[in-house]
């Protein structure tokens, strides 16, 4: 089978702390997948690993079926991972455009000298095609169904669920291949996060995969198709969304028995 | 009232507007350039050559100030530029005279000393993380120290008139020698003639100060709104961890907002050169602290990604406007210094509530900027008798020790009054204690009033300010425009809740 993302043994160790021990992960194409776990439990490392921040102590990643290793979150991303980080990585005093071109400008950068083969590169000073990107986001906000009023408004002035959906559309926009999102909704309200959904639903239909790390357990048997539960720096184990119920994954999460924990206030 | 309609197109107008960073420097740069126009005799402000002149006064710290509105909206600061400006200034009058360097080899010489010294602030900060203040502070006092020890801190003899051309040099010059030569081509001389005619009273203050100045800010605005450069200095001042995130080689632009500050202030040094006789290594002292002060007030917020290059334009002419202003209502330059500072806390102060928009809030300003008219036009004769009753009470507690026999120093001694002194003071006290105190409590009135924002205080404060105005007419001091600007202000504060309330409807 041809997987998006798979890993093998991946393992992370910080001195003596073994964050992550020995992950087996994989992410089949078109999936939208759940990561969950108490705290501690090793998602976040995970994350990390696979997206460039950090570099695994032992294991290996592969991505659409070639064996990769992300020096850095930029290599990451050139090979088509999105990650919307939970500070969203936005500058809040620019515009909708601006953030969705954030260092990724469409830029004239070189000027030609006529009659010869010859160009200078601009550099720093490469001028922006501000109409172009204008343009494009648009569309971009357009396809992911993100409703913003005004564009040329900085995001300082916008609520959190507003932000948060640029940053996935941002996502969506460039990273066709896979795109993780960290608590997507964790700061948002009740309608706010209903926004945010809807626009990863949409990614589904697109057919863009998916990694939700979350602690909101209704929200991850609403939106995803399979479950990933991580305990004490292992993965103890994936479940599909339509073949468990909430009192085994947090059975899984925490490690007790089934039951004991039925009232769990997080489900 | 307009109908529903205008009125409420006005209140969305005005909201726009002072949507923009620099809304409030444009507003004081207005009211103040009217305030100066009604209060000067003879030429008027608002003719041409008067306004060249300010322009070519502002040119060099405009350009500093420029260069400093890019590394304050990446959050950092640079508090060495009036030093790098006075070293530049130094080292290429040096390397002109004594060393004999062409004039153009010794310009390149102080842009290269420029750009090296933003390189070492910008490894240092960016590279090696150490706080912005703190690199730029010791910047201030090594580059200062060591203008002074190459130089032996000496003046230059006279500079190459090369250095006009960054300075006093008029660009109209060639055209009216060639008229009055006869040696311009047909199609100019009509051109050349009216260059000519005009010189006096229009175009002998044009010079290549205010032609750069002017030609500098449009190129740094341009390059601030529409290349890579500028848009990432706004990220990382925005969200600097978000901005590395996003890919944005963070430290690379930190390095090059420095850069690009050190080269301005060595820039300036020449364009200073340009006007001045001579190059010494004192020049540019708290140079520094004008520069931020034209920034934050032209609007650029100090923790940075919010600001623009207009701004700090406005922020400049401000500046100039200000000492200008003051000179003309005859306060002298230490007065000047506290009005200064007092501004700068005004415009930050309205910069905060202008982001955290309230009823409330907006009214509070208006009302702090009515007080603060009331205690600038208060300020001559308040001045006056506070000092006046300060010497007499100096005179008494000083002749009660010297009648204990206290034995005092010459200088403490002067305390003393002679009795010529003392008709002097008492006649002030006199002529102006009434106004003084009535003057004192209304300020004081004024700004207690800020705790009770609404209708009433507003409409009391008018009064107080009515009051004050008939006070100095009466007694013949200046300061009447300064409180038509509180005036202002107070009708402002009357209808904020109703442009709110309609501005909330669209």
């Amino acid at each position: 089978m041809n997987y998006v993302l798979k890993t093998e043994k991946l393992t992370k160790h910080y001195g003596g702390v073994h964050a992550l021990n020995d992950a087996d992960f994989f992410l089949e194409p078109g999936e939208h997948v759940a990561v969950v776990g108490d705290n501690g439990a090793g998602k976040s490392t995970f994350v990390r690993n696979i997206t460039g921040v950090e570099q695994p102590t032992d294991g290996r990643i592969e991505f659409y079926g070639e064996e990769v290793s992300f020096s850095s979150p930029l290599d990451a991303r050139e090979a088509g991972i999105e990650t919307v980080y939970q500070n969203l990585a936005l500058a809040d005093h620019l515009d909708v455009p601006a953030n969705i071109f954030l260092g990724r400008e469409n830029c004239i950068d070189r000027i030609k000298i006529p009659g010869t083969p010859l160009s200078i590169p601009l550099g720093p000073l490469s001028w922006m095609r501000a109409g172009a990107m204008q343009s494009h986001a648009e569309e971009l906000l357009a396809r992911t169904g993100v409703k913003i009023p005004d564009l040329s408004e900085s995001l300082a002035g916008m609520s959190g669920g507003q932000r948060q959906c640029v940053a996935i559309a941002r996502a969506a926009g460039w990273g066709q291949k896979l795109i993780i999102l960290d608590e997507p909704t964790a700061a948002l309200g009740i309608q706010e996060t209903t926004r945010v959904e809807d626009i990863v639903r949409g990614l589904k239909q697109s057919g863009i995969p998916v990694i939700i790390i979350s602690h909101n357990l209704r929200q991850v048997f609403n939106l995803v198709d399979r479950i990933w539960v991580f305990r004490q720096g292992r993965i103890v184990g994936n479940r599909k969304t339509s073949e468990t119920e909430p009192n085994e994954i947090v059975s899984m999460i925490t490690g007790l028995d089934q039951g004991v924990h039925e009232n769990a206030s997080y489900i | 009232m307009p109908d529903t309609h205008t009125s409420s197109r006005f209140a969305m107008a005005l909201a726009n507007y002072f949507k923009k960073d620099w809304s409030g420097a444009l507003l004081a740069v207005v009211i103040l350039a009217v305030a100066i126009e009604l209060v000067t005799d003879g030429k008027p402000f608002f003719h041409p050559s008067n306004l060249m002149t300010i322009l070519n006064n502002s040119a060099a710290l405009g350009v500093i100030a420029g260069g400093m509105t890019l590394v304050i909206l990446t959050a950092g600061i640079d508090l060495s530029v009036g030093s790098v400006m006075g070293m530049t200034a130094a080292l290429v009058g040096y390397v002109a005279s004594y060393w004999g360097f062409p004039p153009l080899l010794a310009i390149l010489f102080g842009l290269t000393l420029g750009l090296s010294i933003g390189l070492i602030h910008g490894t240092l900060v960016a590279r090696f993380g150490m706080p912005a203040f703190i690199v730029t502070l010791a910047g201030l006092s090594i580059w200062r120290g060591t203008g002074h020890l190459t130089t032996g801190a000496q003046a230059s003899p006279k500079l190459d008139g090369v250095f006009d051309y960054f300075g006093r040099y008029n660009p109209l010059t060639p055209l009216r020698n060639g008229y009055k030569e006869g040696t311009l081509p047909d199609f100019l001389m009509p051109l050349g003639e009216w260059v000519d005619a005009n010189w006096i009273e229009y175009f002998r203050t044009f010079q290549m100060s205010l032609v750069i100045f002017l030609l500098f800010f449009v190129v740094l605005g341009l390059i601030v709104k529409h290349t890579k450069l500028g848009r990432y200095i706004y990220a990382i001042g925005s969200n600097e961890q978000g901005s590395r995130q996003a890919g944005i080689d963070v430290r690379r632009y930190k390095v090059l907002a420095y850069v690009i500050c050190s080269m301005t202030a060595a820039f300036a040094a020449l364009m200073f050169l340009g006007r001045a006789p001579y190059a010494k290594s004192d020049y540019g002292q708290m140079w520094e602290l004008d520069a931020i002060a034209a920034v934050v007030i032209g609007g650029t917020s100090l923790f940075g990604g919010r600001g623009s290059i207009l701004g700090t334009f406005l922020g400049v002419i401000l500046l100039k406007l200000i000492s200008n202003g003051l000179t003309l209502a005859q306060l002298n330059t230490f007065w000047q210094m506290v009005v200064l500072g007092m501004i700068i806390l005004l415009a930050v102060g309205i910069d905060i509530v202008r982001q955290s928009a309230t009823p409330r809030k907006i009214k509070q300003v208006l009302l702090a900027v009515a007080a603060a008219s009331l205690l600038f036009a208060s300020i001559h004769p308040v001045s006056q008798f506070v000092s006046a009753q300060i010497s007499l009470f100096e005179h008494n507690s000083v002749s009660s020790l010297v009648s204990q026999g206290v034995n005092l120093a010459p200088t403490q001694a002067k305390r003393v009054l002679d009795p010529e002194a003392m008709v002097g003071v008492q006649s002030i006290v006199s002529a102006t204690w009434m106004a003084g105190v009535s003057l004192l409590v209304m300020t004081i009135a004024g700004f207690a009033a800020l705790a009770r924002p609404g209708r009433q205080t507003s409409v009391a404060m008018m009064g107080v300010t009515v009051l004050a105005g008939v006070v100095l007419t009466l007694g013949g001091w200046p300061g009447v425009p300064v409180l038509a600007l509180g005036a202002v202000a107070l009708l402002g504060s009357l209808y904020t809740d109703t442009l709110f309330e309609q501005a909330r409807q669209h």
